[in-house]
């Protein structure tokens, strides 16, 4: 009888796993099938050409992918850490007894529900230096125009910016939860003993929450990697390839030069580097 | 024992929804054998694919007329240009008869040719019972010209633009300028304005995207300096003097006398500041001229001048002025009635008769017909500027921008070193060096 259950079980279970495995595994095997061969849309009708670990050394000797390679970290490590540091800052100031604190935390949240199609297009006219707000505060300040889209040095902090205003949100969503959850006890024994705000902050909340702040900022450190259409957008990779992170060069590759065996490498490194780097963290996490 | 039928049975319904959900839906439109005397293709159905331009509107517009004539119904899908070729080439590479005619602009023609992927027209040509429409004495002779590669026609010219010089009359007359027929001229001008004017008006606008809206206009400026695209063994030849100088000239003018932001310029961001009075002059395509003078669009109706494109040394090869066409290509995995049919449409959409027609029904100066050119509806709706665009049609240079199967991948690197040249003036020869030898290494093998 018990068998028969398990069988009717693992029968139900069946389409969803063979769904699993089409649009999962099969994809993937493929993708490495692709990474294998080169395949130009231009070239000998689409076809399939072996060519062994070519695009591989291709990456590894390409300049522009190397470029992007860094633009990528840079991005992440710039909105990561600007993105921690604000979402904690606001949600220990949030984490007290006011008026209308619900209204704030909704308000906080609103950037989050924004497509970053529509985010970056938005911010993109607020960086126009001609009409944007951004190089218009900037000229009454400095007395001359700013255009931050438009220089190699500035242009990807002006993304890091858009990114940060839109995600932050999501760090105090997080961190507010965690810090509502804590015992009151720990900090009311830090008072008794006559610890200042700033030591309950750093001494005792940051360390009871950390490994809220530490899942937070690798579900966006995933997401800061994946960045593609607020560059899309705002830059297109550019001033030059100050902007282009290896997502934005692998749709160069892909939808542009039409080599889609070197362009499913790109993505095949990126992912293979994402996953490593993120499964290390998270057994970080774990042992916290 | 029950349980376990419906299970299986549930599976199997499952399982093979999922896969009847992976299975293709086949192809293009129908091609029906039974049409009648007068109409031999009554009931055939084509599946054209158009960008979003004028004239795929007006097409839209026109197509019941081809359909009551010829008994075939065109199906037209119109998306944007940016999306048109990866759309395209993902269909061709997969030999789909999805679309049985596309529309896209010269530069892919040859990538198409080389793989097979478009069918050459020369045979429906000569086919007196197709070629009702067809008149190839009556194109604009450079917009043919780009339709053909080793002496055979492969598609049909919809539009064409050549670039020209647009310049503000009234700023000229104030600050006693005449239009520049010299780079050094144009300099010169966009000095004398951006400085009279405090830089409130722009001496010069131009796009300064990376990709093909910097390489576009750049383009004057390589080819007026005495420069060009490839060396006599198709090299990339970009590490020359000429170049330097030229993409020199041509970031000096941004720099110093452009507006602000023209880095992120691309074809709608510099019209818009031209036309509302930002600029004083800018170098873009001739289609730019419609919307100058459109009082619907423009500030500076009426106070636009055109010329030709300045140049500063005279170049044998080619001129500084670009040459764009776009055209219509059949698909060469389809069916033989299918061709006929889309030949039979390509004919009809770009006949002299329908074009200017096409010109009531849209804003669209880009005819390709000659007729068309000189008939009354252009000359009246385009006066300001119809000579200076056929002037300037005369002139332009075919080789403006790379054509051959690497096309795509040499604009998009010398576009991106542009953009840095721009930004990063100090060492411009060094900037072109560097993408000369990446493209002569790893795409011009």
């Amino acid at each position: 009888m018990k068998n028969k259950n398990r069988s009717t079980a693992r029968a139900f279970v069946l389409p969803a796993l063979i769904t699993m495995v089409m649009i999962m595994i099969v994809p993937f095997l493929y993708a490495i099938y692709i990474t294998m061969n080169d395949v130009n849309l231009l070239e000998n009708g689409g076809k399939f050409v072996w060519a062994g670990l070519k695009n591989f050394k291709t990456f590894f000797s390409d300049s522009r992918a190397l470029n992007s390679v860094v633009v990528s970290v840079k991005f992440l490590v710039g909105a990561l850490l600007l993105e921690t540091f604000f979402g904690i800052a606001v949600s220990t100031f949030l984490d007290r007894r006011f008026r209308f604190k619900g209204i704030v935390r909704a308000l906080i949240i609103v950037p989050m529900f924004m497509t970053p199609v529509v985010s970056g297009l938005i911010w993109r006219a607020f960086f126009d230096p001609h009409a944007g707000i951004v190089s218009y505060i900037y000229q009454l300040i400095f007395h001359h125009k700013l255009d931050m889209l438009g220089s190699t040095s500035s242009a990807l902090w002006a993304l890091i910016i858009v990114d940060m205003w839109q995600w932050t949100p999501f760090m105090i969503l997080l961190i507010m939860a965690s810090l509502d959850g804590l015992s009151e006890d720990a900090v009311e024994a830090a008072k008794v003993e006559g610890a200042s705000e700033l030591q309950i902050i750093t001494r005792v909340k940051i360390p009871m929450i950390k490994p809220t702040i530490y899942m937070a900022m690798m579900i966006r450190a995933i997401d800061a990697l994946k960045i593609f259409d607020a560059i899309f957008v705002m830059t297109k990779g550019g001033p030059g390839s100050a902007t282009e992170t290896m997502n934005m060069y692998s749709y160069v590759v892909g939808f542009n030069f039409y080599r889609i065996g070197y362009a499913t490498t790109i993505s095949f490194i990126f992912t293979i580097v994402v996953t490593i780097v993120l499964s290390k963290l998270m057994q970080k996490n774990n042992s916290l | 024992m029950k349980k376990r039928l419906l299970s299986i049975l549930l599976t199997g319904i499952m399982v093979s929804g999922f896969i009847a959900g992976c299975g293709s839906s086949g192809g293009s439109g129908d091609s029906s054998e039974g049409g009648s005397g007068d109409k031999p293709y009554e009931g055939v159905e084509i599946n054209v694919l158009c960008e979003g331009h004028a004239s795929s509107n007006a097409y839209e517009k026109m197509a019941g007329e081809f359909e009551e004539e010829t008994g075939i119904k065109v199906n037209l899908e119109i998306i944007p240009y940016e999306e048109l070729p990866q759309k395209v080439l993902l269909s061709f590479s997969q030999k789909s008869d999805d679309y049985d005619m596309i529309m896209n602009d010269s530069l892919s023609l040859q990538g198409y040719v080389d793989n097979d992927y478009v069918a050459c027209l020369d045979d429906y040509i000569a086919n007196d019972d197709l070629n009702q429409w067809y008149d190839k004495a009556d194109f604009v002779e450079a917009y043919e010209g780009m339709m053909e590669v080793d002496g055979k026609v492969y598609g049909f010219p919809v539009y064409g633009e050549a670039t020209f010089l647009m310049y503000r009359k009234d700023l000229f007359d104030e600050y006693g300028l005449k239009a520049p027929t010299t780079m050094a001229e144009l300099e010169e001008c966009a000095k004398t304005i951006y400085e009279g004017t405090n830089g409130e008006v722009a001496g010069i606008t131009l796009r300064g995207q990376q990709g093909i809206h910097i390489v576009y206009t750049w383009g004057a400026f390589l080819w007026g300096y005495g420069g060009h695209y490839f060396d006599e063994n198709g090299k990339l030849d970009l590490n020359t003097e000429e170049a330097v100088e030229g993409t020199e000239a041509f970031c000096r003018l941004l720099n110093n006398y452009g507006p602000e932001g023209y880095t992120n310029f691309g074809w709608q961001e510099n019209r818009l500041l031209f036309q509302q009075g930002g600029a004083a002059m800018t170098i873009d395509a001739t289609v730019n001229g419609a919307y100058c003078e459109d009082p619907d669009e423009s500030d500076i109706v009426g106070k636009v001048g055109y010329a030709p494109v300045p140049a500063a040394v005279e170049n044998e090869e080619g001129g500084p002025a670009a040459l764009a066409v776009h055209g219509f290509y059949i698909n060469n995995v389809i069916e033989d009635k299918q061709k006929e049919a889309a030949f039979l449409f390509g004919s009809w959409a770009t006949n002299a008769a329908t074009q200017e027609k096409m010109m009531g029904v849209e804003p669209h100066c880009g005819v390709s017909s000659l007729k068309a050119i000189e008939s009354d509806a252009f000359q009246e709706k385009y006066a300001a500027f119809g000579n200076d665009m056929v002037k300037a049609l005369e002139v332009a240079n075919p080789l403006y921008v790379p054509t051959n199967t690497e096309a795509n991948e040499i604009i998009n690197k010398v576009g991106t070193a542009l953009s840095k040249c721009l930004v990063e003036s100090d060492d411009i020869a060094g900037i072109l060096k560097e993408v000369n030898d990446d493209v002569n290494s790893n795409v011009l093998k």
